[in-house]
């Protein structure tokens, strides 16, 4: 196997065909409701502190429970009791499906731990993969944080008017929440140890988002 | 963590079925000591198939110190309806703190619905809320709240709030909410108030679909944010979540 730093590098391009450009971390369906340009760097903190602990905490725990030969379907039970938005899980039910279809064609072993899961979401295959590719538990954690800052900074971009440098600003500036959150979230072991943080305003927008028509992003 | 200064009052109730013509309903409030508030369960209703109870404050609640424990359990096929005369106000705590904790246990076909009346988070509060509810197979739980961030054109104090639902076939919902004068404008969008309605263990009603979010296990979840408490009615989903259930009046 590679170096897991390059596999990281990897996983953490955007022009991996995963669908990210479909994301905007529900930013499109905040700007709507009223939030601003200036709020931007805020919303990537609330993020970091909220919803982001959820999906790397369930990245974390399925990377543990395939080291240890458990089952990921408890996993993801606990992320879906724990992401009370359907049309979150939908989103990320959408992703982890073209993630898995890279990793049956790219490492068609380590897809196997996900083979009983029903639609697995993109945190639980996510952390399984990253089992099989030797990547720690910080790691994946640092992963799922830094792709969600740069889905929402992307997104910004594509909605607002903004100079590129000032939003790789913003980005840069994001890294030390994306430090607390790991810290936060990469003991965690079991099902149970999953961060239940959750952010209503952010869910609220989230379904208001998936039933409007005029949308550049999926959600 | 409470210092050893903290008033521990715990309300139990149990229900369960008899032969007698009428189920067996089985409360204690325990006080630490004489000086600590409660809820004492008020018994309105009572008959074969269940029980109407009032969780009426004795004392002033909450206060710095102040926690409040109640152990709800149904027992297999009856039923409990639990009422509140009015809401609760978590008052400024000067630097204490207090607890709220909630143990609720459901068996097979029981049916709990609890019309909670508004918790209001005044500035200087510092509360932890918990609500742990386990339900076996065939039973049904409906549980209205409105969480109020401070009182009229006050900030909010903070309020730590944990929702855990856990049927027999895993999690149904787990939630934790941290909430202070800081984090409330990011989580909450700037508003005050945010009323939910959660129902778990039936097939949910069809309507009403706004401010409704199902959830995975089957069970569904209303929440609304406002900045008045008006503007965060669930009243028609609480209406609909009674008809499925099939309460009487409330």
């Amino acid at each position: 196997m590679p170096h897991p730093e390059l596999l990281l590098l990897l996983l953490a391009d955007a022009r991996l065909p995963v669908g990210g450009h479909t994301q905007s971390g529900t930013l499109e369906g905040a700007l709507t409701h009223g939030l601003t340009a200036n709020d931007v760097p805020g919303y990537l903190r609330t993020r970091l502190l909220s919803s982001t602990r959820v999906e790397a905490g369930t990245a974390v725990v399925a990377r543990a429970t395939v080291e240890r030969h458990g089952s990921l379907d408890q996993v993801e039970r606990a992320w879906a009791a724990r992401t009370v938005s359907p049309a979150l899980r939908e989103a990320s039910r959408t992703q982890g499906h073209a993630l898995m279809r890279l990793v049956r064609r790219t490492w068609p072993d380590l897809s196997r731990p996900l083979d009983d899961v029903v639609r697995p979401s993109r945190s639980t295959v996510l952390g399984a993969v990253s089992a099989g590719l030797g990547l720690g538990a910080a790691s994946v954690a640092r992963l799922v944080a830094y792709d969600d800052v740069q889905t929402v900074c992307a997104a910004a971009l594509k909605l607002l008017p903004l100079d590129p440098v000032t939003v790789a600003g913003w980005a840069a500036e994001a890294l030390n929440g994306i430090a607390d959150l790991e810290a936060a979230v990469s003991w965690a072991e079991l099902p149970t140890d999953i961060p239940a943080c959750s952010a209503p305003q952010i869910e609220a927008w989230a379904q208001a988002h998936a039933a409007s028509t005029r949308r550049l992003f999926r959600a | 963590m409470l210092t050893s200064t903290e008033r521990t009052a715990r309300t139990r109730i149990r229900v369960s079925p008899a032969d007698t013509g009428r189920c067996q309903v089985r409360s204690t409030v325990t006080l630490s000591d004489p000086t600590a508030s409660s809820l004492r369960p008020v018994l309105v209703q009572h008959d074969q198939a269940g029980a109407r109870i009032s969780l009426v404050p004795e004392g002033a609640l909450l206060l710095a110190g102040d926690r409040v424990e109640i152990d709800i359990a149904v027992d297999a096929g009856v039923r409990l309806d639990v009422v509140e005369p009015g809401g609760t106000v978590a008052f400024d705590m000067r630097g204490g703190r207090a607890r709220w904790d909630v143990r609720i246990t459901l068996g097979r076909g029981a049916v709990l619905t609890w019309a909670g009346e508004p918790f209001v988070v005044s500035a200087g509060a510092a509360v932890q809320r918990s609500t742990r509810a386990r339900i076996r197979d065939g039973a049904v739980v409906a549980l209205r709240e409105a969480l109020v961030l401070g009182r009229h054109g006050e900030e909010s104090g903070r309020v730590q709030q944990s929702t855990e639902v856990l049927s027999e076939s895993g999690p149904v919902l787990v939630e934790d909410l941290t909430i202070d004068a800081l984090t409330a404008p990011a989580l909450l969008g700037g508003h005050r108030v945010m009323s939910s309605v959660v129902l778990v263990g039936t097939s949910p009603p069809d309507d009403p679909p706004e401010h409704r979010y199902d959830l995975d296990a089957g069970a569904v979840l209303w929440r609304r944010l406002g900045v008045q408490a008006h503007e965060a009615d669930l009243s028609a989903a609480w209406r609909a979540v009674r008809r499925t259930t099939g309460s009487g009046e409330v």
